[in-house]
């Protein structure tokens, strides 16, 4: 039998994850809040993996919104939210590269006419960004 | 001529005779009926009604293979429309074993419907409360997580 502690009760976890890449980013935020092995599954590079081995990978348009914020559309126009702000002070006037597996590089910037070194990348795969 | 039959054996040591070209759908079958031909299969994790299914879902598809001539492309519409009917009448505990049965056989087109309606409930459900409640699954989140998720969730993507 499957354990009472699987991601699915009832199902193996990779059955489980298989389902689990097919919902649509749209409910990300709901089925983010179940518990936390979907929580972890859901933000683990493997659930990027996973999409993409099912052919579920969605395309997102995100969109800067006057130099400060971003606002992330799913395919069909929906607002699906913003992402996360980058760490450290808000700033404007920085880089920007997207890298082929989707990932968003932030190089720079100022903050207060201080300009900045920092250089973050954020992977939409895990809702994250990290210190390069 | 005749059609040549298998014997799959459920885990109640129920027989099913079958149409071998309907269970070499199943690619785990197809492989055991070159291995051991002339033999009964025993397939000792189902259950008589899940396999039942599982031959029921094979003979439409292989029906359909057959039969679909000239006109394949609405007759691949009218398969599609009859697996979301299929799926529609199981019930969850049902689906999740048909689709454990899906993965041990090796039916990719079963296992593609099967994850599709689950992952379908899940999308349709409201809010995070009616997953749990329609999956069975226990809410390990302590109140100070749930308002850390909630802080977070002004940013979601």
């Amino acid at each position: 039998m499957v354990e009472s502690s699987s991601l699915i009760p009832g199902l193996v976890d990779d059955l489980a994850e298989l389902c689990l890449s097919r919902i649509p980013r749209s409910s990300f935020q709901i089925i983010s809040q179940v518990c936390w092995r979907w929580r972890r599954f859901l933000r683990s590079e493997r659930y990027g993996a996973v999409r993409k081995l099912t052919g579920s990978v969605e395309e997102l348009m995100c969109l800067l919104v006057y130099d400060k914020y971003w606002e992330v559309f799913d395919g069909s126009g929906n607002k699906l939210g913003r992402i996360p702000h980058i760490p450290g002070p808000l700033k404007g006037g920085f880089g920007l590269v997207v890298l082929d597996g989707g990932k968003i590089v932030f190089i720079g910037g100022r903050y207060n006419c201080v300009a900045s070194a920092d250089v973050y990348e954020f992977n939409p795969a895990t809702n994250r960004s990290e210190s390069l | 001529m005749s059609k040549k039959m298998i014997v799959l054996k459920s885990s109640e040591g129920v027989s099913f005779v079958v149409e071998e070209a309907v269970a070499r759908q199943s690619k785990i079958i197809s492989f055991l009926v070159e291995e051991f031909p002339d033999r009964e299969l025993p397939l000792t994790n189902m259950t008589s009604e899940i396999l039942r299914k599982t031959i029921e879902y094979c003979k439409k598809h292989v029906v359909e293979d057959d039969g679909g001539g000239d006109s394949s492309s609405s007759s691949s519409g009218d398969l599609k429309e009859w697996d979301v009917k299929f799926v529609a009448e199981i019930d969850q505990p049902r689906l999740m074993d048909l689709l454990m049965a899906a993965n041990y056989l090796d039916i990719p087109s079963l296992l593609d419907v099967t994850c599709q309606k689950v992952a379908d409930t899940i999308a349709a459900c409201n809010d995070e409360k009616e997953i749990r409640a329609t999956f069975n699954i226990e809410n390990d989140f302590t109140e100070e997580e749930v308002e850390a998720i909630r802080m977070e969730n002004q940013y979601p993507i």
